[in-house]
């Protein structure tokens, strides 16, 4: 290893111990506003969740309680220590049935304002209607918490479809996904009683009192450091230098002789975006303002920023991973789910991050990377931005594929194919490592539950995990849950690479070709929203098939495990005693590795072999 | 060739047919697989092919190989349970019964020879036109028509046709033996019983299909495993047809022809498939089921066998399982002023008489402490004062002198009567050996006090360490018993049990089970009488001695033909047994997968990428013989298993995750590694025999 690759691998570490140190206290408010518990936050934005629960009619406990008994015991202490259930607990099926409709009103919502954003305020730049295939690739996008774009924010989408229609999903899918993730975490813990908390009012809470203040805070870090925040619209302004084209289209200085056209004035492309960086980032999605994502100076300013913004990734999941724990009664538990995944993200982020400073013979020889000895940091720079760097780029592109965001902040397309691997497999492990915010988690247990069935056979015991009787039921619903994303995923790309028009659509032949058409499919199915660009993404074929793929990937788990929720709510718990087979135990984990990487690699061997495998050793024999 | 396996030969053939196929999701898509490919193979005939005919052939016949050797593999576990089944029909024929009805039976109460009473008054019907209910009459020498239940007699029955035991055993009516078995043979006697089942529902009947399996269901855990593979099966359809149209894109892309084939695409997927645990899995059941009627014990139900392996709360009978059956003297504890050895020799004199064990257990310490012979008592002068319930002392009278011994109270009252003194060292030793769950025998000679002998339970050999490894694999023994707490306590801390339940009754077992329940164990017991059945009803894992009550057994869901009380424990051990090697081979077979696709990818794939050469890590020879190589170590691994699976694997005791540990170094690792040196082996053999 070299020094670089050490020095950037430290600071990847550094970056990830911040990130636990914040997600450790998050995880303990998360329970606690989640579940009712009074907190000094609640305090403060109580009166404010009051009205929010009784808008979405479901109205807090203690006040039914109150009502009831209007003048009996006037001076009674308001909160329970026990928490305070908003709204009637659901059966999982309501719960699944409110999730199902919150997607659906979201989805056709948001698809009238991208396609109606013609005739809606807030539209300066004068942006026609989308078309309806694109309409509903980025609908499904958005309230999947995928967030692929098929077409460039700051070209297409008026100020209102970006802050009324994305930005607004950006709030509720990470909510949603909290709320499946702690309904999970509620028939894991819950005594026998078959429900799993009131959706509605997790979302509420998840908004009011997680999203809503953190993204504030980044947000305002973001305006303070440079990121716009406006209405206004978009600036022309003189450039500096001037530069200009010549017939090739090769980019020459102005006073060059083969200079055909010049530039000499730029489009600064304004509008809300330090609200919309910030939530993108901490809610796991990762839809940019503007196409250029974080890699744009716009979005991602300076080096605080661009600290905060990848810090802001996994803080989230990491949180509810280790919130596990301190639901089920026993924060081992966290600890060791939280474990699996740093070995997994560690193993992701080396990788990258070393590929991308050996770089490649063929770059070499080709001209785009210079291998030799600088004295500072070499390797990969193709599709990097010179002030971010390989390491923080590489760094970025394992966090943002681990953790399904999909925001960038370098161009992935340009990196080596090792490089472009990992993001990959990570993504096409479905949300295991860290996944995306609640189904991250939801995920991880899914691979939980069948490494427990597994393992409690060999050791000769009818499986349970965390008291609970794992049987047929919850291991169909598991097995789905883990298998789902893997099938969605297979399918998509096997309709992309079929099809002629998904062929078509491949910016190039080769390895690479298929590589851009199978992330394409993988960060559909993965709802990731990360791109290797090159694939021409906005037509229809391409739109409708991975906008299936976004909707089937999250919604088919999401039944799965809240299916697994309600059953693991019915029955009652079992004491552990010596015969139990630990699930927080370093053999465990190791175990749950060797689940998730082998399911992984099973599914996914063949197609990597054609694509990124076959690129990388081109030309080595 | 041994007749049990040509017997499973032949079933293997029979099993192609596809209704027997469709039990098994994962065998049926290779049954599929295997019609497609010969069908390709007949295609190729017609010169419509994806590759050269032997290759399709060489593919089809493997995979025909494949399904022949999962059913080869289920029939051979089918095959014990069929020939134990063929022995007990033979037993199981029509005979005559002698029909008795009520008003006779109710009359021959009062006659002197009740036997000859009804045989003059009984109808004669077929065995298999009894009803539920009716009484029929069974003598001497002949064989019991129907399972019933005792009303009249005693007898001495033959039941070694369900048993295996030669020695006859008594039945009778009332108490706890009075369940008749149909099919076992009276020798001596006579009994009249009352139908309990009629024929075709019968225990022998319920045996037969039993054994043969007809009657097993699939258990949670296995419809749960089997679901697993169903999804596994399915994802690696998807990728199997997957890499067709990725192989495809990337093949157009670069202007080619798709090397990938239909043929070597259907053999990809049979390779990835759980073939190996799904071709098992019901032999693996069978087999668990075999190795219980093996130990001798008949259960109702797979799923009985298999929450075996899960209970964790274990109810022990104190008597048989945990002691020996008999307390034993252990020590002579002499009062003051009296030598050991004079204490040894008036116990001795007083216990000769005594036939209980425990009066010879006294006879022999005596002997072995102090030398002391047996005397006999056939001398003049000596009178043997038997033990009575009023006295509650036994002894001997011989030359004017007086022995007595008993239970402490007793010889208390004697002792006083006698106007003799009753040592307060004495009454202490008593209760110390009370208090140690031991039984204090006060020995008097005339009227004074010599001391205490301490008779004890004596645990049995090798029971502590038992326990021990059960404690270690997390299950709570629990000893039932009518003692005392403090007598209990004292065994239960001796044999190393983890809790007791003393003065048990009926009651007290179904309500010490229902809390265990309530707090989440799951409870394993064994009972024989008919009070024992409300409490058997209720434990998950029940097991009825053979010898019991026919409610006894009804309220069971398993029944041990050798009526042994430590069976619990062996069936505990095969419950596990069963679930750990299912857990092991499905480890074993998604691990093989690795090295699969070493063989096969770059086989497939290496047209397309001559790069991808660098992934035959293997150096296979060709991608025909790589892919032959993985398939046919794919089929020929299941026969390889066949032992494994039938006898299940090694077993032993040990904290989960010791067991963890070493199961997957074995499973895990060995599934891993075995593949890759066996295709290796395997494409070497052919590249030798010029094959590929």
């Amino acid at each position: 290893m070299s020094a670089t690759v050490g020095a950037a691998l430290v600071q990847a570490a550094a970056l990830v111990a911040l990130v636990l140190a914040c997600a450790l206290p998050l995880s303990g408010y998360l329970v606690n506003v989640m579940e009712g518990h009074p907190t000094p936050a609640r305090r403060l934005l109580g009166p404010v969740e009051r009205v929010a629960l009784r808008l979405v009619g479901v109205g807090a406990g203690s006040d039914a309680g109150a009502s009831a008994t209007p003048s009996a015991v006037p001076s009674a202490p308001a909160a329970p220590a026990s928490g305070e259930a908003a709204g009637d607990p659901m059966g999982w099926k309501r719960f699944l049935a409110s999730v199902l409709l919150f997607t659906a009103v979201g989805f056709a919502g948001l698809l009238a304002i991208l396609m109606g954003q013609g005739v809606l305020p807030a539209n300066p730049e004068g942006f026609p209607g989308l078309p309806f295939d694109t309409a509903f690739n980025l609908a499904a996008s958005f309230v999947t918490n995928t967030d692929w774009q098929p077409v460039a924010g700051e070209s297409s989408l008026s100020y209102f479809s970006q802050a009324v229609g994305l930005a607004v999903q950006n709030f509720l899918s990470p909510a949603a996904g909290i709320a499946v993730a702690f309904a999970l975490m509620r028939g894991i813990a819950a005594p026998g009683t078959g429900t799993v908390g009131n959706f509605f009012a997790d979302v509420v809470r998840a908004v009011l009192y997680v999203l809503l203040p953190l993204s504030l805070a980044l947000a305002l870090v973001g305006v303070w450091q440079g990121t716009p925040q406006t209405f206004q619209g978009y600036e022309t302004v003189q450039l500096l230098e001037p530069v200009a084209v010549d017939a090739d289209g090769n980019v020459v200085a102005a006073d060059d002789a083969a200079a055909v056209q010049t530039v000499t004035e730029a489009v600064v492309p304004l509008g809300p975006q330090a609200s919309q960086v910030s939530v993108k980032q901490l809610g796991t999605n990762g839809g940019g303002f503007n196409g250029a994502n974080s890699a744009s100076a716009l979005e991602n300013p300076t080096p605080l920023t661009n600290l905060l913004q990848c810090a802001a990734i996994p803080l989230l999941p990491f949180a509810l991973v280790l919130a596990f724990g301190r639901m089920v009664g026993d924060r081992r538990q966290g600890r060791a789910l939280m474990a699996a995944v740093l070995v997994l993200l560690a193993a992701g982020t080396a990788t990258v991050v070393a590929a991308e400073f050996a770089a490649t013979p063929q770059l070499a020889a080709g001209g785009a990377v210079y291998l030799g000895d600088l004295g500072q940091s070499a390797g990969n720079m193709a599709g990097k931005e010179v002030r971010i760097g390989v390491g923080e780029s590489a760094t970025w592109a394992a966090l943002t594929t681990a953790i399904a965001n999909g925001s960038s902040n370098a161009s992935l397309e340009a990196m080596t194919p090792v490089g472009t691997l990992a993001p990959l497999v990570f993504i096409g492990l479905g949300e295991v490592v860290g996944g995306g915010a609640g189904t991250g988690l939801a995920g991880l247990v899914g691979f939980t539950v069948l490494t427990v069935f597994i393992a409690s056979l060999m050791v000769g015991r009818s499986p349970e995990y965390l008291g609970k009787k794992i049987g047929p039921a919850e291991m169909r619903m598991a097995t789905i849950a883990v298998v789902a994303p893997a099938l969605v995923i297979l399918a998509g790309a096997t309709v992309l690479a079929l099809a002629p028009a998904g062929a078509a659509a491949t910016g190039e032949g080769g390895p690479f070709g298929f590589s851009e058409l199978l992330y394409a499919a993988t960060s559909a199915g993965g709802n990731n929203g990360s791109a290797l660009a090159g694939l021409d993404a906005n037509v229809p074929l391409v739109n409708y098939v991975l906008g299936a793929e976004m909707l089937l990937g999250r919604l088919v788990p999401i039944a799965a495990v809240l299916a697994l929720a309600g059953s693991l709510a019915e029955r009652a718990a079992q004491p552990a005693g010596a015969g139990t087979l630990s699930t927080a135990s370093p053999l465990f984990v190791g175990l749950l590795l060797v689940i998730i990487v082998l399911v992984g690699a099973l599914t996914l061997l063949p197609a990597l072999a054609l694509g990124p495998v076959a690129e990388a050793v081109a030309g080595a024999l | 060739m041994k007749t049990e396996t040509k017997r499973a030969v032949g079933d293997a053939f029979a099993k192609l047919d596809p209704r027997c196929q469709a039990k098994n999701p994962v065998m049926l898509m290779v049954y599929a697989s295997a019609i497609l490919v010969t069908a390709l193979f007949a295609l190729s005939l017609a010169g419509i092919s994806d590759a050269p005919s032997g290759y399709i052939a060489a593919i089809a016949v493997v995979l025909w190989a494949t399904v022949l050797f999962g059913n080869f593999a289920e029939s051979l576990a089918e095959g014990r349970g069929k020939a134990q089944a063929d022995a007990l029909r033979a037993t199981k024929r029509d005979v005559e019964a002698l029909l008795v009805d009520e008003g006779a039976l109710a009359a021959a109460a009062e006659a002197d020879d009740p036997a000859a009473f009804l045989a003059e008054c009984a109808r004669t019907v077929n065995s298999a036109a009894l009803k539920r209910g009716q009484v029929y009459l069974v003598r001497a020498g002949e064989q019991v028509p129907a399972d019933g239940e005792i009303v009249l007699g005693a007898a001495s029955v033959d039941e070694s046709a369900i048993t295996g035991e030669s020695a006859p055993v008594v039945r009778e009516s009332g108490g706890d033996r009075s369940a008749l078995t149909g099919g076992t043979t009276v020798l001596s006697d006579w009994l009249v019983a009352r139908v309990s089942a009629e024929a075709g529902h019968s225990f022998l009947d319920q045996m037969i299909a039993m054994v043969e399996s007809a009657a097993r269901k699939k258990t949670p855990n296995e419809r749960a495993l089997e679901l697993l593979l169903i999804a596994l099966t399915l994802v690696f359809l998807a990728v199997s047809f997957a890499l067709y149209a990725f192989g495809s894109f990337s093949a157009a892309q670069a202007g080619e022809a798709n090397p990938l084939g239909l043929t070597s695409l259907v053999a990809l997927f049979v390779c990835l498939a759980p073939t190996t645990i799904g071709a098992l899995l019901s032999a693996i059941g069978i087999a668990g089921m075999s190795r219980l009627n093996a130990a001798n014990v008949l259960a109702t139900s797979g799923r009985a066998v298999e929450a075996a392996g899960d209970v964790d709360v274990l109810l022990l009978d104190k008597t048989g399982t945990i002691t020996l059956g008999n307390r034993q003297a252990a020590a002579f504890l002499p009062a003051d002023g009296v030598a050991e050895r004079d204490l040894a020799d008036a116990a001795q004199l007083a216990s000769l008489a005594d036939e209980t064990p425990e009066g010879r257990s006294v006879v022999v310490l005596a002997k072995e402490r102090f030398g002391i012979r047996e005397r006999t008592l056939s001398g003049a002068g000596f009178t043997v004062v038997p033990f009575t319930a009023q006295t509650r002392m036994s002894g001997v009278d011989f030359d004017g002198h007086e022995i007595r011994k008993g239970a402490a109270d007793a010889v208390r009252a004697y002792v006083e009567a006698r106007g003799g003194a009753w040592p307060s060292a004495v009454a202490a030793m008593a209760d110390d050996i009370a208090r140690a769950g031991g039984t204090p025998l006060v020995v008097a000679r005339d009227g004074r006090v010599l001391g205490v002998i301490h008779l004890k339970d004596i645990i049995k050999s090798g029971i502590r360490e038992n326990f021990a490894d059960l404690h270690a694999m997390g299950i709570r023994t629990v000893m039932v018993t009518g003692d005392n707490p403090l007598t209990a306590a004292a065994i239960a801390a001796e044999a190393g049990l983890d809790d007791f339940i003393a003065e048990a009754t009926p009651e007290a077992k179904l309500e010490a089970i229902r809390r265990y329940q309530a707090e989440g164990h799951l409870v394993a017991m064994t009972g024989d009488g008919t009070n024992d059945a409300p409490a058997l009803a209720q434990a998950d894992v029940a097991v009825a001695m053979n010898s019991g009550t026919q409610a006894a057994k009804e309220a069971g869901n398993m029944v041990d033909l050798d009526s042994s009380p430590t069976k619990l424990i062996e069936i505990v051990r095969i419950g596990k047994q069963l679930l750990m090697t299912r857990g092991s081979l499905t480890t074993f077979s998604i691990a093989n997968d690795l090295a699969k696709y070493f063989a096969v990818i770059p086989a497939l794939l290496v047209p397309l990428y001559p790069g991808l050469e660098v992934l035959n890590i293997m150096h296979l020879a060709s991608p025909a013989s790589a892919m032959l190589a993985a398939i046919v170590y794919n089929a020929l691994i299941i026969v390889a298993l066949i032992p494994l699976a039938l006898r299940g694997v090694k077993y032993r005791e040990g904290a989960p995750s010791a067991l963890l540990a070493r199961n997957l170094a074995v499973y895990g690792l060995g599934g891993v590694a075995v593949p890759f040196a066996a295709i290796k082996a395997l494409d070497m053999l052919m590249v030798a025999v010029g094959v590929a």
